[in-house]
């Protein structure tokens, strides 16, 4: 989910495309049926290996951690920054994340399942980080942080696309923690509502909830950068 | 504006934040503070058997200082008349106590070997054993043990080195026979690595046979599995999944475990028993996620049979009895038959 040289061009999306997009998933999101088939073979053959990998880490093999680290770290990382709308401690929290995956491995039930579940424990250690923030925000000990568009946005990003990512996330800084990191989750992450839920430890309705709270809001506040005065 | 014309977040602007240096970084940090970890395990081998070392030597450092020798201790119960050594303070009467600032000498001899008299005639006046090392009783060294060499290398992931430690302490056989179970594990690792399938396969079955109680049973049952299916044993790789499923029926292999007995069935072509596993996979897992895919497969290879069943009913029907408007037999009865 790096950034490419591709230029990126907004596109604007019925509710039915984006359902349709997020509901089959990131891989299958607007692609061909061939590209999604190939798309779902890599992702059972890389779930395959994680199940290898996560029976030999609960053997203690450091080797087949350290596979798992190397092969997760880039989602841990974009997750983590992109949920909390800046990259502050961000290392912390990656390297938080790990520790306790490892301590907690055998508590994983599905071994496939690796990355959701390294998710969940890294959308845990965000909310809680969030949540302190807020709270020294509320004593008056600490200040906003102001979005830090850098830090989001890739560096070939078009302005559009920049003026976009700018608006959403300062939204986004005025929610709950929980709305927050369930609309980023499925919009910006595009994850399955399923992976939400799973990943906000909370029941499929709960997951739909915030995110519906959260795009509602999104939708009442957010203006067009680019939108042209109607005559 | 509405959700309708919402704008979809583009992924292609979104920045990538694992810069290679940042998860190197990171992972050091994680190297440092996990469980197990090669580096810090080995340090902290290497600090236990410092440790244990540091500790023996002060051991008998303590030892030889305090513990008198025999000799001394009767020397100490029946003390000898004060000896007019040279820097001696005054003599001492036996059986009179010291006052403060005084040490009876042979008290203070007891105490400090090193603090014999050299002085002439302080030979003749004490006996040749005194204070002579062969009275010091010693303890015997503890032997540090820990656990083989083999067993460390491989946990860091160096097979090649395990495999040579291995063989150094007497081979693999030597070593599975004193193992347990957590070792046969690492030393079917260690014969896999190596390409010894045979090896590996019997260090599983003996987890299977001597410690079937133990955490590490149902893993050995899985991993038996896929090297029996590796190796064409379709009979053994079904018989070490259902192993698995009945030492850890709810465990984290167990659908797969399920769903590899049935596929291993079906590949035999052994549809009674394909059906019968597939009946359970479905019963314990409803959506499996290879249930689909194995239903496809059992009605595949069971409509060919059907097939040939019913035409053999017919043939039986039309020798019994010839009559042309004999209703064939349903499948399901042509499979019990």
């Amino acid at each position: 989910m790096g950034a490419t040289s591709r230029s990126p061009r907004l596109r604007l999306i019925s509710s039915e495309s984006v359902d349709e997009a997020a509901s089959s998933g990131p891989q299958a999101a607007g692609s061909e049926a061939a590209a999604s088939v190939e798309a779902q073979d890599l992702a059972a053959a890389a779930a395959h290996e994680d199940e290898e990998l996560v029976g030999r880490a609960r053997r203690l093999e450091a080797r087949a951690f350290e596979a798992l680290y190397r092969r997760h770290a880039e989602f841990a990382f974009n997750l983590a920054v992109r949920i909390q709308g800046s990259s502050s401690d961000v290392e912390d929290v990656v390297h938080d994340a790990f520790i306790k995956a490892q301590e907690r491995l055998t508590d994983l039930r599905d071994s496939a399942a690796f990355r959701p579940w390294l998710g969940s424990i890294v959308v845990r250690l965000v909310r809680t980080r969030l949540r302190r923030r807020k709270l020294l925000r509320a004593l008056g000990l600490t200040t906003p942080e102001p979005v830090e568009i850098e830090t989001i946005a890739a560096v070939d990003a078009d302005p559009e696309a920049r003026a976009l990512l700018a608006q959403v996330y300062a939204l986004l800084q005025t929610l709950a923690a929980d709305d927050r990191i369930a609309w980023t989750l499925r919009y910006v992450e595009r994850h399955r509502l399923e992976t939400v839920a799973v990943m906000m430890d909370c029941s499929l309705a709960t997951a739909k909830r915030r995110i519906s709270r959260a795009q509602n809001f999104l939708t009442e506040h957010f203006v067009s950068p680019f939108s042209q005065p109607s005559s | 504006m509405t959700r309708e014309s919402f704008p979809e977040i583009p992924q292609e602007a979104l920045k990538s934040h694992a810069q290679p240096e940042r998860v190197e970084r990171v992972w050091r940090r994680l190297e440092l503070d996990l469980v197990g970890a090669p580096r810090s395990r080995a340090s902290l081998n290497w600090w236990l058997a410092f440790g244990a070392m540091g500790i023996f030597g002060l051991g008998v450092a303590l030892g030889s200082r305090l513990q008198p020798p025999s000799a001394e201790l009767a020397a100490v119960a029946e003390p000898r008349p004060a000896l007019p050594t040279p820097g001696a303070g005054p003599a001492v009467e036996p059986g009179t106590p010291a006052t403060a600032g005084q040490v009876a000498p042979a008290q203070k001899r007891v105490r400090s070997p090193r603090a014999l008299p050299t002085g002439e005639g302080a030979a003749d006046d004490y006996p040749l054993t005194y204070g002579e090392p062969s009275g010091l009783t010693v303890a015997e060294p503890v032997a540090v043990s820990g656990p083989p060499e083999w067993e460390t290398l491989a946990e860091t992931g160096d097979f090649r080195a395990a495999k040579a430690a291995l063989d150094h302490d007497g081979g693999f056989q030597r070593a599975s026979e004193r193992a347990s179970a957590s070792q046969l594990l690492v030393l079917a690792d260690i014969a896999r690595a190596s390409g010894g399938r045979e090896e590996a396969a019997q260090a599983l079955k003996r987890v299977l046979s001597a410690y079937d109680s133990a955490p590490e049973a149902p893993l050995a049952a899985w991993t038996l599995g896929n090297l029996l299916e590796q190796a064409g044993d379709r009979v053994g790789a079904a018989d070490a999944y259902a192993t698995y499923r009945r030492l850890s029926p709810t465990g984290d292999f167990a659908e797969d475990a399920a769903a590899r007995q049935v596929d291993a069935a079906l590949s035999q072509g052994n549809l009674e028993v394909g059906t019968h596993a597939l009946e359970e996979y479905a019963q314990n897992f409803p959506k499996g996620r290879r249930l689909a895919e194995l239903r496809k497969r059992l009605n595949a290879l069971v409509a060919p049979a059907d097939a040939a069943a019913s035409t053999e009913t017919e043939d039986d029907d039309e020798a019994t009895e010839p009559s042309a408007e004999a209703p064939a037999a349903p499948p399901s009865a042509a499979r019990e038959h």
